[in-house]
């Protein structure tokens, strides 16, 4: 290493000591139950371990043997990541799955545990969802009276709901059409209104998103 | 993303299409492909860089060009580069014509060199078409189709009476080409009768006998779902039957290396299907003379899948409430639903015994259905030990039934004769340990030859291996992404190989590995096309190691079979990571 290198990198270890970056912008965190046997955000998010694939250092150092053709680049699988999982798409039953951005994502994250089968919680996952489907009928079979996954938000087909805008400034909504996914009721990072929902569950609730 | 190195930099710069196809093809060499490649840059007067193997061009670019690591989708050489956007070439100010997208500026640029532009951008617009059409059904055909569209396009370009390559021609001209021979929009169905188009023109794949035999059978048993519906209707084309007729040519991996896991059928929307009259007739049907009912089955929310010694398979759907006992044989679906005084709740885990006896855990009843061969429940038991029983297995040899209970952290022990509850083993983990022999919610479990248990021990992350007398063996893998790491390992199996496969809820894939976690290979992606799951939960080998999964979102079983490659040279194992 010659000197001009150790002079920068002495200037650029100087300039994080006085100019310290910003702490990244973390939700509050109250995980409670979703702090799964003490694993913390381990529990839902998993942190690429640096093997061999990634070009880090290497900790399984586990390459897939059956197929060593490929570049060792591409052996990584591809997870829960918030700046692409977005792209993958999947939808919430029915139709044929697309390459386009698809904010059902979101909600399939949470349905990896919350499969309603081996998971002690709750939710049911709802296979059936559709638009303007009524509360338990026979097609959804009495699942979707509640939790309305991938539900659409439009004030236009529906003028109980509040304006997009009106919601949006408190809850979330997902993808173009303005789908209600897990995240737009539930924090999972925080459980301080109980039931890991975004607001209290009260009457000021429901007139969120229903006026 | 990986810094460029300066041999890289020069490739990027010297060969856009070249080095698209030395992607392509070089990813996967073979003496065909690289002949091809070498005239395709003769042709396009693009150096062909002798230094590098074809094989390592593709690396090389890959490297490159790939923004980060991802995995590839179903384990193809996936091209997720600029290329592989759906953008198609932007028009220049002066041309007319039908509209198309423009890519991005920086794409645009990239391409803007005159003169080559129309057709390079078609060359690499249609090539991306084409796999968008073939490559999930059939990742060989994609290939070889995307040679001979590359030719082809080559081809108009040598046309001295199209020398400039009128873009809205080129397309007019390809559009007509076998595989699409209407120039319709692409619809599931098409790409269906592309893949019937395509496929006889190919060159044959090497296939053992024996799993073409099996692959028949059930390829066949599907179709029937799917055929009337087909004709009927071309739009409302169901997505799971694909009849055809040769074995499926989805494998994995990809050649050179010698195909391990190949597809062979799934099961989801049993439209059609004749209910069986095995119930007494009602009222109406006495009166109508109806023996049968056209009844439409559909897996909802499947999880458990098990096979007997008929080759039956017995799906446990969780939202229907109901096992699914599919017949491919005999293209019959029962239904085995507990009786009145015990209706299933929530059938989980589903096992079957040496005489056929049927064994479900329902979580929501916490305890175990035992069912009579023709169907009648003629035991229930562990009421009192279960707390959220998941997944099930029976160890043949000693008549035992393991129950992988996610509430408790253990697995129940049972004899399969008695109904007795025997043992625990294992317990919970304690909060922040891994202890060897403890389980954070154990969701399924296995068994192979010699009767060690395996236990997917999802809150940990990894899979436990057990001796039979519940004495901890070993146990592999972390959480994290990358092969070998879990995240939500689900469905677990072992072939009569001993190899482990585990199904990940989060990877959408199943990773098959040796008894000592070495990740071997995995197995598909997100998405609903065969060979992708959507939250893939159960995973099934029966002894014809035949691997069968099930997924919860999209209500499907899909069929694999694993390809041995004992005996054969290219089977060896070792030796195969250190280049």
């Amino acid at each position: 290493m010659n000197s001009k290198s150790l002079t920068l990198a002495a200037l650029l270890g100087l300039s994080s000591f006085s100019l310290p970056a910003a702490a990244p912008r973390m939700p509050k965190t109250n995980l409670a139950t979703h702090d799964v046997g003490g694993n913390g955000c381990r529990s839902c998010h998993a942190p690429h371990n640096g093997s061999l694939a990634n070009g880090g250092t290497q900790s399984t150092g586990a390459i897939l043997m059956w197929s060593r053709s490929f570049p060792a680049s591409a052996n990584t699988f591809l997870v829960y990541d918030s700046a692409t999982m977005a792209n993958k798409a999947v939808e919430l039953g029915g139709t044929a799955l697309s390459a386009s951005t698809d904010a059902r994502m979101y909600s399939l994250l949470c349905l990896s545990c919350h499969d309603g089968v081996t998971s002690s919680f709750s939710p049911s996952m709802q296979t059936v969802n559709q638009v303007g489907s009524k509360a338990g009928t026979a097609l959804s079979l009495g699942l979707s009276n509640d939790h309305p996954v991938n539900m659409p938000h439009d004030p236009t087909r529906n003028t109980s709901l509040q304006a997009v805008a009106t919601v949006t400034a408190s809850l979330p909504l997902y993808g173009s059409n303005n789908t209600v996914q897990c995240g737009s009721c539930h924090e999972p990072h925080n459980n301080g209104n109980t039931r890991f929902l975004r607001q209290a569950n009260n009457a000021a609730g429901c007139t969120t998103c229903h006026l | 993303m990986k810094p460029e190195t300066p041999a890289a930099r020069e490739l990027n710069a010297q060969a856009d299409t070249y080095g698209f196809l030395a992607r392509v093809f070089g990813s996967h060499p073979t003496e065909e492909s690289l002949s091809t490649l070498a005239g395709i840059a003769a042709r396009l007067g693009i150096e062909c860089p002798n230094s590098l193997s074809a094989s390592e061009l593709g690396r090389e670019y890959t490297a490159v060009l790939t923004p980060g690591p991802r995995y590839p989708a179903s384990c193809e050489p996936v091209l997720r580069d600029r290329w592989t956007l759906p953008a198609v070439l932007k028009r220049g100010p002066g041309e007319t014509g039908e509209t198309t997208e423009g890519p991005p500026a920086g794409e645009a640029r990239t391409l803007a060199e005159p003169g080559r532009r129309f057709r390079r951008g078609h060359l690499i617009k249609w090539i991306g078409d084409l796999r968008k059409k073939v490559v999930e059904r059939d990742r060989l055909g994609y290939y070889r189709a995307a040679l001979e569209v590359a030719e082809a396009v080559l081809r108009e370009e040598a046309d001295p009476v199209a020398p400039d390559c009128p873009p809205a021609r080129l397309v007019t001209r390809l559009s007509q080409r076998p595989w699409n021979p209407g120039g319709e929009a692409h619809t599931a169905g098409h790409r269906l009768r592309d893949l019937r188009t395509i496929l006889p023109t190919m060159p044959k794949l090497k296939t053992p006998a024996s799993v073409r035999g099996l692959a028949g059978i059930l390829i066949l048993c599907v179709v029937l779902s799917g055929a009337d519906k087909q004709s009927a209707n071309k739009k409302s084309l169901p997505k799971q039957a694909q009849p055809v007729s040769e074995p499926s040519p989805l494998i994995w991996p990809l050649p050179p290396d010698p195909p391990r896991i190949r597809w062979l059928a799934q099961y989801s929307d049993m439209a059609k299907v004749k209910k069986p009259v095995a119930r007494k007739p009602g009222w109406l049907e006495k009166v109508t003379g109806t023996k049968t009912v056209d009844e439409k089955l559909e897996l909802r929310k499947p999880y458990g899948v098990t096979t007997d010694k008929r080759g039956r398979i017995y799906v446990a759907d969780t939202e229907l409430k109901v096992v699914f006992v599919i017949d491919p044989g005999a293209k019959a679906v029962e239904r085995r639903a507990g009786d009145s005084r015990t209706p299933l709740a929530m059938p989980v885990g589903v096992a079957v015994d040496s005489d056929d006896r049927l064994f479900v855990s329902d979580a929501a009843l916490h305890s175990v259905i035992c069912f009579s061969p023709s169907g009648q429940p003629i035991a229930r038991f562990g009421t009192t030990v279960l707390g959220r029983p998941g997944g099930i297995v029976i160890d043949r040899q000693r008549n035992r039934l393991y129950v992988a209970d996610a509430k408790e952290g253990r697995i129940a022990v049972f004899d399969t004769g008695s109904f007795k509850f025997l043992s625990y083993f294992g317990g919970p983990s304690k909060l922040r340990q891994r202890d060897n022999g403890t389980f954070l919610s154990p969701t399924n479990v296995a068994v192979d030859r010699q009767g060690n248990i395996y236990v997917a021990d999802t809150g940990n992350y990894r899979v436990q291996i057990l001796d039979p007398t519940g004495r901890f063996l070993r146990a592999f893998g972390t959480q994290g992404d990358a092969p070998g790491e879990f995240i939500r390992p689900k469905g677990i199996a072992v072939d009569s190989e001993g190899h482990v496969y585990v199904a990940d809820a989060e990877f959408n894939n199943f990773q098959i590995l040796t008894p000592e976690g070495q990740p071997l290979l995995a197995v598909g992606t997100l998405g609903d096309e065969p060979g992708q799951f959507a939250l893939v939960a159960g995973l099934h080998i029966d002894s014809e190691d035949q691997i069968y999964t099930t997924e919860m979102f999209r209500g499907r079983v899909q069929v694999f079979q694993y390809i041995s490659q004992r005996g054969s040279v290219e089977g060896k194992e070792v030796n195969r990571s250190g280049n």
